[in-house]
């Protein structure tokens, strides 16, 4: 058992000074999650904002001019100014410089006047499906709340049912997706390093031919793939506490829940991505095939995660794919942990994923990692 | 000097050839990002979770739940006793909004004042919560205006309006359906071509050094421009019949359109894969080891391509910064050409600064890996 | 026939990969203490024999005992008893020389006194102590390649296995390399090589001679030459290649 531990040392130590030693790969190491946690933190945001919108008035009343108004005062449209018609409008758009065309007709005023109801139309660039969709959302909004003040105004001095409701935002009052999507990003970084680097050390070793030295040796196949893994683990750790440094200095993104729990659901995350990174190895003829094979399954994984694309949107079939995805169980946990502060009784499903995945690639690793004669 | 060329080529071509797992995975993998972009990637949010306190239980107060529920854009996800019950709900993420019907609700159509009814946001994902608030609060304008025209619609009221005034019609142009794919799409090619061109010369060239065959490669007479064209070309071509799958696939099993004209498409296509490569080269100058080459394309340009240029999060809600990093990234300026051929049909013409850019990035990158590739001896 | 007292035993040991039969058959006996080279041209089968015997590829038939421990059944326990060197000499090349001593030394699970001691026994033996600090990428070639013999030899094995050791290595470093293949035999250790240099035949205390997977010729240096009516081995060598014929 001692002697056991001894030589897991030993080629712990060796995989250490060999990290410590590439530079170029140490300043990747360091550099790599301040750089994306930061870049990704800000770049990410699937907020609708600043569309830009023409306007085409052909009513010019003081009714049209006000709805042209409610427009100008919203984040979501950033107004650029009117167009003259039909052809202006096409030119706008077909170019891009121009997101949404607010159109209000002739006898828009005159039409409301006589209690009328009229329509506005809003032509939109409908290349990004879903922000021109949350935006037209946005549009009808602004667009109803004007035709409610409207009625408001006509009934003025009636009592009139409020139905405002009062608003009680949990966890992130500002609504900044930025909290939502900052840990996400942490996790997506942890994942790549660790399976990256593990799948090709294993894969370096054997174009080296050292990987044959070692077989000629009594070295048994779990001290040495324990003896490969836990350096990556400690190196894990480390990154981890950089990007959530990140996170919580730069981002001010709340941590509200345990510390410990994420450290021990970070440690049974780290057994799937490594557990990865094994089996990858086993199976990659160079570090090329590895690199690709690691990044294919990372662009899955990543995905069908549930960080950028909801989960729930996905069809029935995605949304049973994303059981075997390890990273959809550590995303959910690190998001409900930093922003809910939840406890592990909220994690059962996660807990389990987690347990049964980085147990099952290790042992698809070892089973198909052979030092053994052929 | 095409011969020498040629063969450096050709031999590269082999190496492509003779390692199937690469291969395939290389056109493996924008068949199987095409499909999940576009069945999986919905950004729209629906079926929002709903749950329902209601102390009041009345007939008005379950026609407000059912107007939620009606509205199409909430499921009901449970309803519970009270609000503490409601909020250990949100924390087990079973719904992400919840209203509470105050007792007594039902008084309101009698004209009565009532507490207000409480709406409780999950605000974990902001963006999903803003959306979904939005939606809610729709709900009840259009709840309050039925109500008050029904309270209201006796005799001696003369507001004349059956309902709300004013409709907005939009209309969505380039992509009525609102299909995601026909958006993703244009960017998943760039993305993939730069994966394709950038990443693997990178690659490519790096492992030439580190099994020293970069070396035999340089005292033979070839020259440095002759071994970097004759290198990146080859990946350069798999790159564009990436492209092709990718473009054949949306169109087969997406029906995004081909509107404009191909050959516009075609030469902004090799302007692109161009830059592309210049960049790869560029990154396998400068480092030593394929793991190196691998992070560093992705930092510089995988995930720039994903995350700086439109692809998926709009630029313009981005920190200035940000947008000014964007400026240097290739796919920013090859995805409006991408989206404007395929879905408006427009023009080389409204492109032609993208053009410009492109190419004026190509040059300054390859006269500096030329520079940079130089035979040296230590 | 007592097994344990020889150093490698074999009895009709086979190898074939699909179709294609690398090993046929193989029987021979080589005895403790003594240098022995296995000659042939590439592709005769040497470097899968000497893979077998080291653990590292199952036979397809035949048994073979190495240092009593019968490797066509437990091919793991052999390997604490044997030493091995490749005609690659696989180092870390990130890793000093002292390093790469502690490396190998660690992975056969020697305590940390004794590892010291044989590292600094072993730098000064193949006068490495100068360099111990040296990358390893940095080192000549015919340094290295003590570098690699001294890896293989950390754990004081009992049996060293050598597969074309000395390629890419200059006449001098060479001729130093077999003085030191002469003192280890004299203490004791068995050294089983492969090479493709018929000089460095001549180090050997016997010599076997494959040819397509078989074994076509055993014996000392000396009695194949008279065998074969030669002055050197090479002209046996080349006197069996060109026969064609089997024994």
């Amino acid at each position: 058992m001692l002697r056991s531990l001894r030589i897991i040392g030993h080629v712990f130590r060796k995989e250490i000074l060999q990290v410590v030693r590439d530079r170029q790969m140490l300043r990747m190491i360091l550099i790599m999650p301040i750089l994306q946690v930061i870049l990704l933190g800000y770049a990410v945001t699937i907020d609708v904002k600043y569309l830009p919108l023409g306007v085409v008035d052909y009513d010019h009343s003081p009714e049209s001019r006000r709805l042209i108004e409610d427009f100008r005062h919203n984040e979501t449209f950033d107004l650029r100014g009117r167009l003259a018609g039909p052809g202006a409008v096409r030119e706008a758009l077909d170019s891009g410089r121009i997101s949404a065309v607010l159109i209000i007709p002739a006898g828009f005023a005159s039409s409301l006047g006589r209690a009328e109801p009229v329509s506005v139309q809003m032509l939109m660039d409908g290349v990004d499906s879903n922000a021109s969709l949350i935006a037209a959302a946005h549009a009808r909004g602004i667009v109803e709340s004007y035709g409610l003040s409207l009625v408001r105004e006509r009934l003025a001095g009636r009592q009139l049912p409020d139905l405002r409701p009062r608003v009680t935002v949990f966890y992130n009052p500002e609504l900044a997706s930025r909290f939502y999507m900052v840990p996400g990003i942490v996790v997506i970084l942890l994942t790549m390093l660790t399976s990256l680097v593990t799948g090709i050390g294993l894969v370096r070793e054997r174009e080296a031919g050292t990987l044959e030295q070692l077989s000629v040796t009594p070295i048994r196949t779990v001290q040495l793939l324990l003896g490969k893994i836990l350096p990556f683990v400690l190196i894990a750790y480390f990154v981890l506490a950089i990007a959530i440094s990140v996170c919580l200095f730069w981002f001010g993104v709340p941590m509200r829940g345990s510390w410990g729990l994420l450290a021990i659901f970070s440690f049974l995350f780290l057994f799937n991505t490594l557990g990865l990174g094994l089996l990858v190895s086993t199976i990659a003829r160079s570090q090329q095939q590895a690199l690709f094979m690691t990044w294919f399954t990372l662009i899955f994984g990543i995905m069908m995660s549930g960080l950028f694309f909801p989960i729930e949107n996905m069809p029935p079939i995605m949304q049973q794919l994303t059981y075997i995805n390890p990273l959809r169980y550590f995303l959910a946990v690190v998001r409900e942990l930093f922003l809910k502060g939840s406890g592990v009784g909220a994690f059962r499903l996660e807990t389990a994923g987690l347990m049964m995945l980085g147990p099952l690639a290790l042992l698809l690793a070892g089973l198909r990692f052979r030092k053994r004669a052929r | 000097m095409f011969g020498r060329i040629t063969a450096v080529m050709g031999k590269e071509f082999r190496h492509i050839v003779r390692d199937p797992r690469s291969l395939v995975i290389i056109l493996l993998m924008p068949l199987l990002m095409t499909f999940l972009y576009g069945y999986a990637m919905n950004l729209d949010v629906k079926n929002i979770p709903l749950g329902i306190v209601d102390h009041d239980n009345t007939p008005e107060s379950r026609e407000l739940a059912e107007a939620f529920l009606s509205s199409g854009q909430f499921v009901l996800a449970r309803r519970y006793p009270d609000g503490q019950a409601a909020e250990e709900g949100m924390r087990r993420r079973q719904s992400v909004v919840t209203m509470v019907i105050p007792a007594g609700y039902a008084v309101m159509y009698e004209g009565g004042r009532v507490r207000p009814v409480e709406l409780l946001v999950d605000g974990s994902n902001g963006n999903t919560a803003a959306i979904a608030l939005g939606y809610a609060q729709a709900v009840m304008a259009r709840k309050a205006v039925a109500v008050a025209v029904e309270l209201l619609a006796g005799p001696d009221i003369q507001s004349g309006f059956s309902g709300l005034p004013i409709r907005l019609e939009p209309r969505f142009w380039y992509n009525a359906a609102q299909k995601s794919s026909h958006f993703f799409v244009p960017g998943l090619i760039a993305v993939i071509l730069m994966m394709a061109s950038a990443l693997l010369t990178s690659v490519t060239v790096v492992r030439e050094k580190e099994s020293g065959t970069l070396e035999q490669l340089l005292v033979s007479p070839v020259g440095s421009g002759e071994l970097v064209i004759g290198k990146a070309l080859p990946y350069g071509l798999l790159a564009l019949v990436d492209g092709a799958f990718i473009l054949m696939c949306g169109s087969l099993a997406f029906g995004v359109p081909l509107r404009g004209s191909p050959l516009v498409l075609f030469a902004f296509t090799g302007l692109y894969v161009l830059a592309a490569l210049t960049i790869g080269l560029f990154i396998s100058t400068l480092v030593d080891k394929q793991l190196v080459a691998m992070f560093g394309a992705l930092i510089v340009t995988v995930l720039p391509s994903f995350m700086l240029s439109g692809f998926i999060f709009p630029l313009r809600s981005m920190p200035e910064f940000l947008q000014l990093i964007s400026l240097v990234v290739p796919a920013r300026y090859y995805i409006p050409v991408v989206r404007g051929v395929l879905l408006k049909g427009v023009g080389a013409g409204v492109f032609v600064s993208n053009g410009l850019f492109l190419l004026a990035l190509m040059v300054v990158l390859s006269v500096a890996s030329v520079v940079r590739f130089k035979p040296r001896l230590e | 026939m007592p097994v344990e007292e020889a150093a490698i035993q074999t009895r009709t040991l086979t190898r074939t990969f699909g179709r294609f039969t690398a090993v046929d058959a193989v029987s021979f006996r080589v005895e403790r203490g003594e240098v022995f080279g296995l000659l042939g041209a590439n592709g005769a089968g040497k470097t899968t024999t000497i893979r077998m015997l080291t653990g590292l590829l199952r036979p397809s038939g035949g048994e073979a005992w190495v240092v009593g421990v019968p490797v066509h059944s437990a091919p793991e326990s052999v390997k604490p008893r044997i030493g091995y060197m490749s005609q690659k000499f696989s180092l870390y090349e990130d890793l000093t020389v002292a390093e790469n001593l502690t490396f190998f030394g660690g992975v056969y699970g020697l305590p940390r006194r004794v590892l010291a001691h044989r590292r600094a026994e072993l730098l000064d033996l193949f006068d490495l102590t100068e360099l111990a600090n040296r990358l390893t990428s940095q080192l000549a070639a015919g340094h290295r390649q003590r570098l690699a013999l001294a890896s293989a030899l950390i754990h004081r094995p009992q049996l060293l296995f050598l597969d074309e050791p000395t390629g890419g290595i200059d006449p001098i470093s060479r001729r130093t390399f077999w003085r030191m293949i002469a003192g280890l035999a004299e203490e004791g250790t068995t050294v089983m090589v492969t090479t493709h240099y018929m000089d460095e035949a001549e180090y050997c205390h016997r010599l076997a001679v494959m040819r397509d997977g078989r074994i076509v010729a055993v014996g000392s240096p000396r009695d194949l030459r008279r065998e074969y009516n030669a002055a050197t081995i090479e002209e046996v060598f080349l006197a069996i290649a060109s026969t064609g014929g089997g024994s």
